[in-house]
């Protein structure tokens, strides 16, 4: 298989973002927001987190402060919303698992409190 | 995310400086994929524009640099042809800089041209963009550090699991063994991100083709459900 690369840091001009995964008004509706830090306790502010559940396709880029945030609803029929982390340094794409019902998820990449990731 | 340690860069890898403090130290758990991961994000027509594969066109005027043709087949790991699947792209330009504002690289940027395409794999996986030659770049890993000429590549495929962000190179460039970024890769998969000069996709009197085949994880699923996003 074809093997992975780091997204590097100069990707915000070229990738769109989704935050809507569903409209403002959606019945059920909701903003999952966090920050992103590395092993420093520092934001990392050139990530960017995709989220995917049936309902839909997230994708956002952290802002200066590390912060991102989709809005959308609780998946029908699953309790996690998949997530996808890209950041110059990862040289692999990082997955976790959004347990639901949420409304604040960090990701720790390193450390004492760092995310569960997952491999297939 | 992936563990074909046999291909897969390690997430430590202390030559990239940027990974020593972004690496996780746990180690992933290993989980079957949920139904939900074999499933994706399908973008139809008419996320793409009709230029959006020609990075020289639409800015006004002709970008400087080597016009080139990058072209190729992106299939899953059992030969099966990935269809209709986004591709994005993004890379610097002739003079190795990127159009964006927090690249201080001292070479100039092109008006014509930002570096930036996107289109959907056709119904047997092939895909083709018309861009120019990127320029290589310093950085500041270590002394004297600059990046081989690339481009990254995005990809979807057709299932979460599939997912893929990775960089093509071009071959005979003397800056790859040099590049710490191509070298976390195992030396066995390193060839497999450098494209080929293909002769026979060349334009005479216009533009050199490279052929860059891709290849994706496989899914246990042959045909993934199909879920259109909400918006965008």
């Amino acid at each position: 298989m074809t093997p992975s690369q780091t997204i590097g840091p100069f990707f915000a001009h070229a990738l769109f973002q989704n935050h809507h995964v569903v409209p403002e008004g959606a019945p059920g509706a909701f903003w999952i927001r966090g920050r992103v830090f590395d092993g420093a306790g520092e934001p990392v502010p050139d990530a960017m987190i995709e989220t995917w559940q049936e309902e839909g396709f997230g994708r956002c880029l952290t802002d200066a402060q590390g912060h991102w945030g989709v809005h959308t609803v609780a998946p029908a029929g699953c309790d996690f919303i998949a997530v996808s982390v890209f950041a110059r340094g990862l040289l692999r794409r990082l997955v976790t698992r959004i347990p639901m019902p949420a409304t604040d998820f960090d990701i720790v990449l390193q450390g004492e409190n760092e995310t569960t990731f997952y491999e297939y | 995310m992936n563990t074909d340690t046999k291909y897969e860069p390690p997430l430590l890898w202390p030559a990239y400086g940027s990974t020593v403090l972004r690496a996780p130290k746990k180690t992933p758990i290993r989980v079957d994929p949920d139904k939900v991961e074999l499933t994706g994000p399908v973008f139809g027509q008419d996320t793409v524009g009709p230029l959006d594969h020609d990075l020289t066109q639409g800015l006004g005027g002709e970008p400087l640099g080597e016009r080139i043709i990058v072209h190729g087949r992106v299939t899953d790991g059992d030969g099966r042809p990935v269809p209709h699947s986004l591709i994005e792209i993004w890379q610097t330009n002739a003079a190795g800089r990127y159009s964006h504002d927090r690249d201080q690289h001292p070479a100039p940027l092109d008006p014509h041209f930002n570096g930036v395409g996107r289109c959907l794999t056709d119904g047997d996986g092939n895909y083709r963009f018309v861009t120019i030659r990127p320029g290589a770049y310093p950085w500041r890993n270590h002394h004297n550090a600059w990046r081989p000429a690339h481009i990254h590549f995005s990809l979807f495929g057709r299932a979460f699991v599939q997912r893929l962000i990775t960089q093509m190179y071009f071959p005979g460039d003397p800056l790859l063994p040099l590049d710490p970024i191509l070298a976390s890769i195992p030396e066995q998969g390193r060839p497999l991100l450098v494209a080929e000069f293909d002769l026979n996709e060349t334009v005479p009197q216009w533009a050199l083709a490279y052929r860059w085949d891709i290849i994706l994880r496989s899914t246990p699923t042959q045909k993934p459900v199909e879920k259109p996003m909400e918006d965008q």
